[in-house]
């Protein structure tokens, strides 16, 4: 082809971009270590809170709802949102795990719309089978509520993860604080 | 001075020189690093911010511009009454605040007057009138105490108090 040739120097350059590219694209979508396993099980969790219908707590109320959300959970898990003094041991049912969506995960009963980012995410083994891990990340969760009102908050999330015997990622624990308050 | 001398020779020499062809390969080689030195500058160094809210009024207007200056906390510690970018969450969004007191402070305010340590806080940048109450309490470890120059709205409706030292991300160019 005229005007273009590649010399011995070229194609070692092209070979080792073409590699480089491969190896940044196979670690940033391709990676499946146990990590990534936890941080996709994270954001699974957020995408599950974003798309439940708003507007109501009746709707989460459903039992299709609290079974899906039973999956995030394990069978006692301590939540705290928010340092609303809220922290307990939940033991799980259809009607606690409704109640959890409405007042705890959606963080507001009445919202019309919720989005919520994930950033800063730091995932901590705390053993070298990988069962348990901690979690520390930034969210964001913007919307607006059933009053017109447009909200952004921040919140610090601390979450321990459990591999249960099916292989899931389970919340044990889950606290939420604001990044800036007053207490 | 005398005019009539002849031009030197290589003054009244033509050169014709050929017409200059555009290098595509280096302009785009050029732009290439202009752009990546550009966007590494923005993201790291001087980070270009949209100024949205009017917590820092009237210090700074509720709709502006700014350069954060990133590297800062890197270099200096923060000071007392300096005004900090610090990260909400994520890597897109920042608070604007006056840094106030400093871990192992007591904050307390009385009918909108700030004290710390028990000592009343001069504050010439806060011109709205504010009436708020904060009861005392000790600023924690790895914490900072920060605050709005705008208190006109309830306590409750600011953004401000404790916050994570780690979270300074720098300082507002101007």
């Amino acid at each position: 082809m005229p005007g273009f040739h590649l010399n011995r120097m070229k194609w070692a350059a092209l070979a080792a971009l073409v590699l480089v590219t491969s190896a940044a694209v196979w670690f940033f979508y391709f990676r499946t270590d146990d990590a990534t396993a936890v941080r996709a099980r994270l954001r699974e969790a957020v995408a599950f809170a974003e798309k439940q219908p708003k507007g109501s707590g009746i709707n989460l109320q459903g039992a299709g709802v609290a079974h899906a959300l039973g999956d995030f959970f394990t069978a006692e898990t301590d939540i705290e949102i928010s340092g609303r003094s809220r922290g307990q041991t939940y033991t799980m049912s259809a009607a606690t795990r409704a109640q959890l969506v409405s007042s705890y995960f959606l963080m507001r009963p009445l919202l019309t719309s919720l989005s919520v980012s994930l950033a800063e995410i730091e995932v901590t083994f705390h053993d070298d089978t990988h069962k348990n891990a901690t979690v520390k990340c930034s969210a964001m969760a913007t919307g607006s509520t059933q009053d017109g009102d447009f909200f952004r908050e921040g919140r610090l999330i601390d979450a321990e993860l459990v591999r249960e015997d099916d292989g899931e990622w389970r919340f044990r624990s889950l606290r939420a604080d604001p990044v800036i308050g007053f207490d | 001075m005398t005019t009539n001398e002849p031009p030197k020779e290589e003054e009244s020499s033509t050169f014709i020189r050929p017409k200059k062809r555009m290098d595509w390969r280096l302009v785009a080689i050029r732009s290439g690093i202009t752009a990546g030195v550009t966007i590494l500058v923005c993201l790291f160094i001087l980070r270009p911010m949209v100024i949205n809210g009017g917590s820092m009024m009237p210090t700074y207007p509720s709709k502006g511009f700014t350069f954060g200056f990133l590297p800062y906390f890197k270099i200096y510690a923060p000071q007392r009454k300096q005004v900090v970018i610090l990260k909400h969450a994520g890597f897109n969004t920042f608070l604007l605040k006056r840094v106030l007191a400093f871990p192992g402070e007591t904050v307390e305010i009385h009918h909108g007057v700030l004290f710390v340590n028990g000592k009343e806080v001069d504050e010439p940048y806060v011109k709205y009138p504010c009436d708020w109450n904060l009861p005392r309490r000790e600023v924690p470890h790895g914490k900072i105490f920060v605050l709005g120059d705008n208190r006109s709205m309830p306590i409750q409706n600011h953004m401000g108090g404790m916050i994570d030292k780690s979270r300074l991300a720098g300082v507002p160019i101007w």
